[in-house]
């Protein structure tokens, strides 16, 4: 092996010093090092918040865990059990992941066509388009509890939304307190706040397809129709799967809007209840910490798996 | 919003102890499991909390309180600024008397419950604190708490001083005290005088449940949308507030070790299909259906006659709808002849591993001594712990805060063990189920007393 290796590389001739089998490159060790110094900081953070939490998190979910009061006690798979029982008897969990699946379903399809809409809108050559860009991108800019807030009173049965569909004669629902409207209340709004940073993305790629394609296109007769069809979207498929895989893990783990504005048992009747906030409950109000982390893991798990298949079927790169 | 200030929230469960606080649940006075009160005077125990284990290690004896330059460092949750002020005044009253102190007050903001939980994880737990019901039979088995019982004896401080259904929350299986109350709440029946007048009805004192139901339809009048009607009466879909007819009809909402739910009773039934009848009938509706936050709301809107609420509908009144001319009368009386109430409070609490257990319990002695319960009377927050100040000049003056008063002697803490918190979410998605037509009130409890046992099951008692 190491005769392999000595001979893969061609630099340094085999054992010249201290009977090493190759040469240490000064350079490159001194260029390692200093990446490595650079890297510390962020290297620190990571394995000390997340590597170190993951493992933790993944060791707890074997334990019953009620930090800081009794010593925890193994439970092999026992808190796993109790999530599949919760899953197969339509528990707070079973919900809570029905509604992420219905929550991501509805905004990552909505919010990418939007953002795909706002994007071709804004590479148009049209006056004002530095305006329209930063209108556009104002709701992305404002915190999400600000937001939920405002919505929270527009979503009011007497609130503005309820007022303007009053004006074309519409009597508007209780949004927040029907069941059937509650979630897809939290939808518009998320789809309206997230829209125009994948609005973004999806700009930048727009600048990256060369308008030679265009030109050829245009010389061969196709419409702009066409061209959209056969030239734009096919060339931002990269693009789309990172909007799509990026919209269904924040979907999937969403918590604020719905905790600000149905609290969190997730009114009504649960409807609004998402995997995230019987996460928290879990832990931090039922404090069964080992349950939390084992939930925890099953939601990233279906999240990991969502992104792979997505990542298959979405992320082909098209070359012309 | 609710004013009040429990938390559902942190109550752990005492793993590996279930077989214990069964034992001393069963056994009862003969019980001395804790160990802890033999070096305390028996008179220093307060009412014998079967739901909370006794500690296996604990003091048993007072400290004097210690001299030298002191610093007690103590917590509650942020609240108003107007409460903020009246303990922080306290708190400086007690400086006054003990020179050689200085208190730091440190309001935590936000999960109080949650952030405490951290605290103690980390060892770093103030001297003094606010102990809700929850934290407490989390607490107190593991022995976080200071034993109170043989200063309240050495002090002769009778735990009889205070309302037993308020002290009960704070003891242990064989009633030694760990927290006193330091103040509470109840649920009256807000009603609003000038629609009382139009509609012909006269005082709601004596009211029945039929009374009630009958009101509910007179005070009625529906326009063209909620917004433009006025409503009998507001009721949330909320166990915290349905809990109180359970307990006027005979119900219970767990057994007595809180391993059990019983809500789904004959009783309970009953009471959840007249809890929820107004709101299915439109004589009652829900707080956002009129526009409002919540049922104070509504009523302070005078789009609902009628609601139930507690103390803190007072300075929220006066505060937001100082025109409202409003009345406090008991909850009716149940089919059973009985009344119900619900009671809410919190309790001062020291840390056990405090530098200075002497002059913390002094401290907890102050704010639940006489001097500061009449201020906590007389600024109108909440009602005083201690029975004697039952008759209080104030109460003549402020004839509906009586009636909350009143509630403590027919009242049940709102807090049912273990598996508080899953019941309180249960049973208030059960009550909305039956109030949007979803489901009859038998299914729905069924269905809720079903989760709540799974749970309990699943997370308690490994």
């Amino acid at each position: 092996m190491q005769l392999a290796a000595s001979k893969a590389r061609p630099g340094g001739p085999p054992g010249t010093r201290r009977g090493l089998p190759f040469k240490i490159n000064r350079r490159k060790l001194t260029e390692t090092l200093t990446a490595y110094t650079f890297l510390a900081p962020y290297l620190f953070v990571l394995i000390v918040f997340t590597l170190i939490a993951i493992v933790t998190a993944l060791t707890l979910s074997f334990f019953y865990v009620d930090f800081g009061f009794t010593t925890p006690i193994f439970y092999g798979f026992r808190n796993y059990l109790n999530i599949w029982y919760d899953l197969t008897h339509d528990g707070d969990f079973a919900v809570g992941l029905r509604n992420c699946v219905e929550y991501t379903i509805g905004v990552v399809t909505l919010q990418t066509i939007l953002a795909l809409f706002l994007a071709l809108l804004l590479n148009q050559k049209v006056r004002g388009r530095g305006f329209f860009r930063t209108v556009f991108y104002l709701p992305a800019m404002t915190s999400s509890v600000a937001i939920s807030l405002i919505f929270y009173w527009l979503y009011q049965p007497q609130g503005g939304i309820n007022y303007v569909l009053s004006l074309l004669h519409i009597q508007g629902p209780a949004w927040l307190e029907n069941p059937s409207t509650a979630l897809l209340a939290i939808m518009l709004l998320n789809i309206w706040t997230t829209a125009p940073t994948f609005m973004l993305m999806y700009l930048a790629a727009l600048q990256d397809i060369p308008s030679t394609l265009y030109e050829a296109a245009r010389v061969d007769g196709a419409n702009s129709w066409q061209m959209l069809w056969k030239i734009t979207v096919p060339l931002l498929r990269p693009t789309t799967f990172a909007v799509v895989a990026l919209g269904s893990i924040g979907a999937f783990q969403m918590f604020d809007q719905a905790f600000v504005m149905e609290g969190a048992s997730g009114a009504p009747l649960r409807s609004t209840l998402t995997a995230a906030m019987v996460i928290y409950d879990t832990a931090f109000q039922k404090s069964l910490m080992g349950l939390a982390c084992a939930q925890a893991f099953v939601l990233f798990i279906i999240i990991f798996a969502v992104t792979l298949l997505q990542k298959r079927y979405i992320d082909v790169n098209i070359q012309y | 919003m609710s004013g009040r200030t429990r938390r559902r929230s942190l109550w752990s469960i005492l793993m590996a102890l279930t077989l214990v606080a069964l034992l001393a649940a069963c056994g009862g006075s003969s019980s001395s499991s804790g160990g802890t009160t033999s070096g305390a005077s028996p008179s220093a125990t307060g009412p014998k909390n079967a739901l909370v284990r006794c500690p296996s290690n604990t003091n048993t004896t007072a400290a004097s309180p210690e001299t030298g330059q002191i610093h007690l460092v103590v917590a509650g949750w942020a609240s108003t600024p107007a409460e903020d002020a009246l303990v922080k005044q306290g708190l400086q009253n007690f400086e006054k008397l003990h020179p050689n102190v200085t208190v730091t007050w440190t309001p935590i903001p936000g999960d109080y419950a949650t952030k405490m939980r951290a605290n103690v994880a980390s060892g770093n737990v103030p001297d003094v604190f606010y102990l809700q019901p929850p934290m407490a039979q989390e607490y107190i088995p593991a022995g976080k708490l200071l034993n109170l019982s043989p200063y309240m004896a050495r002090d002769h401080v009778s735990p009889s001083t205070y309302y037993p259904s308020l002290m009960q929350d704070f003891d242990c299986a064989d009633g030694t005290v760990f927290g006193i109350p330091k103040d509470w709440n109840s649920l009256g029946l807000f009603y609003n005088k000038t629609l009382f007048q139009q509609a012909g009805l006269g005082d709601p004192s004596n009211w029945t449940w039929d009374d009630l139901k009958n009101a509910a339809q007179k005070l009625t009048k529906r326009g063209s949308s909620p917004a433009n009607s006025v409503y009998g009466i507001a009721l949330p879909a909320d166990a915290s507030r349905w809990g109180a007819f359970l307990f006027a009809n005979g119900g219970q909402m767990v057994s007595a070790d809180g391993k059990q739910a019983l809500f789904n009773s004959q009783a309970g039934i009953q009471a959840a299909e007249f809890y929820t009848s107004f709101e299915l009938n439109h004589t009652g509706v829900m707080p956002g259906d009129v526009g409002a936050s919540w049922d104070g709301d509504a009523f302070g809107k005078q789009q609902v006659a009628m609601t139930l609420e507690g103390g803190w509908m007072i300075p929220f009144l006066a505060q937001n709808y100082p025109k409202v001319q409003y009345g406090i009368a008991p909850l009716p009386i149940g089919p059973s002849g009985k009344r119900g109430n619900l009671l809410y409070t919190n309790a001062w609490a020291a840390y056990s591993g405090t530098k200075y257990p002497g002059m913390a319990w002094e401290l907890i002695k102050y704010m639940t001594g006489a001097d500061y319960q009449t201020q906590v009377l007389h600024d109108g927050f909440a009602l005083p712990t201690l029975t004697s100040l039952a008759n209080d000049s104030y109460f003549q003056q402020n004839p509906g805060v009586k009636v909350l008063q009143d509630g403590a002697a027919y009242g049940q803490p709102d807090f049912y063990g273990v598996a508080d918190t899953e019941i309180h979410n249960d049973v208030s998605n059960a009550l909305q189920s039956i109030m949007l037509g979803k489901q009859s009130a038998t299914d729905a409890l069924n269905a809720a007393a079903q989760k709540v046992n799974t749970w309990i099951q699943q997370n308690v008692a490994p």
